[in-house]
């Protein structure tokens, strides 16, 4: 297929310090530790404080990412940032995070694909890497949905929390392709199964708005279910025919981490072991478009993820969208 | 299809679902209430049957199907 060589040189996470568990739930509402464990798989999230958005958690973890890349802000030739939930309408989340980090002139902007947003982001970000415009990429995904939670709705309010994860791309240096194969997609018959409706043109924040609870999250969980495990297995089909790989010869399956029992569906059906799921949701909740970087991040410092294995990475989220694509972890 | 074939097949992916046995599976039962499922697996079951049964399930429709009997009988009226 054509793909240039491209090596990741740095990565990083960032969880808001405020913790909420399951157990601070209970007294917030009929509901318990074990209920939303066998539902979800989440023990605990994190939360933004009020003076964290979007920009700023993206701009730590986008931090440590350079830092571990050992390169400079004004490297970063390319700024993309998946978020559904930007600090403004406008300017972008992504600009906001170019002037705190002091990125002198990149090409910034923010994709908003609901959880999809990160990897839509990361596939971009490799075709101008493809297409030689550019050189280094510092790609982040950062979403701050507890903003706009539905505290009355018990199904929904459990499962999100904040934060942001960030991979630096770049051809430098680089001896491998790093995307072997890829899917991207969208089913907009479903858009309206899953949206926040409120801050849009359609629906401006004023007294009215709020008091229609229009700027609150919204999802048909059944649906959205059915979607996601369904998505995952076309997603996985389509990337084993694309490469001629078989499930074992990858290393590791990272789905976005939206609920432990879509995951755990999916992984049934093809037989994956366990040990080659990674899963952060316990501790940090659907995280929306930070879910995939988060985990990269989360698993390469603790060692799981080491140089030169083959990961799939699977996203689904509002729009309804999906994406698939299997990377070689080049160092 | 007969209602009694559709039950034999569905009983053992009913019960490896939900972690059950499969005695356990009649056509009297309802889902959440007798046999412990939760919306999502319930869910999880109409996916696995839909693909056994080639058929699909819409969801104004899966919202009525309560019972392991009524799941059997909407599947032998819908089955090709």
């Amino acid at each position: 297929m054509g793909f240039v060589n491209i090596r990741i040189a740095g990565w990083g996470h960032y969880a808001p310090e405020k913790v909420v568990t399951n157990q601070d739930f209970e007294k917030m509402m009929d509901t318990s530790d074990e209920w939303i464990t066998t539902r979800s798989g989440i023990k605990r999230r994190h939360y933004a404080g009020p003076d964290e958005t979007s920009s700023t958690m993206g701009v730590i973890a986008g931090k440590k990412a350079l830092l571990l890349a050992g390169m400079q802000p004004e490297e970063v030739d390319l700024l993309i940032v998946g978020t559904s939930t930007q600090d403004m309408i406008f300017p972008s989340t992504a600009c906001l995070i170019a002037n705190k980090l002091g990125c002198p002139e990149p090409m910034a902007f923010d994709v908003s694909a609901g959880c999809t947003g990160f990897l839509h982001a990361f596939s971009i970000a490799t075709q101008f890497l493809n297409a030689g415009l550019y050189k280094t990429a510092l790609v982040i995904g950062s979403d701050t949905i507890t903003r706009y939670i539905d505290f009355s709705d018990r199904a929904t309010a459990v499962l999100f929390g904040d934060g942001a994860g960030a991979v630096v791309i770049t051809t430098k240096g680089a001896s491998k392709p790093m995307v072997l194969a890829e899917i991207h997609g969208s089913d907009s018959s479903g858009a309206y199964k899953l949206f926040i409706g409120g801050g849009g043109s359609a629906h401006p924040i004023n007294v009215h708005s709020i008091k229609n609870h229009e700027n609150v999250f919204y999802m048909n969980g059944k649906e959205i279910f059915k979607f996601a495990v369904k998505v995952s297995d076309t997603i996985l089909d389509s990337l084993f025919l694309q490469t001629g790989l078989t499930p074992d010869q990858i290393d590791h399956y990272l789905f976005h981490q939206a609920n432990y029992r879509i995951i755990e569906s999916t992984a049934n059906r093809l037989h994956i072991p366990q040990s080659k799921l990674i899963v952060t949701i316990d501790e940090y909740g659907n995280t929306s478009s930070a879910t995939i970087p988060m985990s990269l991040s989360v698993s390469a410092d603790s060692g799981k993820i080491v140089a030169g294995q083959k990961i799939i990475l699977v996203a689904f989220g509002a729009g309804l969208t999906w994406g698939g694509m299997v990377i070689q972890w080049n160092l | 299809m007969n209602t009694k074939e559709i039950l034999e097949k569905a009983k053992p992916i009913i019960a490896d679902k939900l972690g059950i046995n499969e005695d356990e599976v009649l056509e009297s039962k309802h889902f959440i209430n007798d046999l412990g499922a939760d919306s999502l697996a319930l869910v999880d079951i109409i996916m696995s049957l839909e693909e056994v049964f080639s058929m699909e399930i819409p969801e104004e429709d899966s919202e009525k199907i309560q019972t392991v009997g009524q799941m059997v009988e909407y599947i032998a009226n819908h089955v090709k």
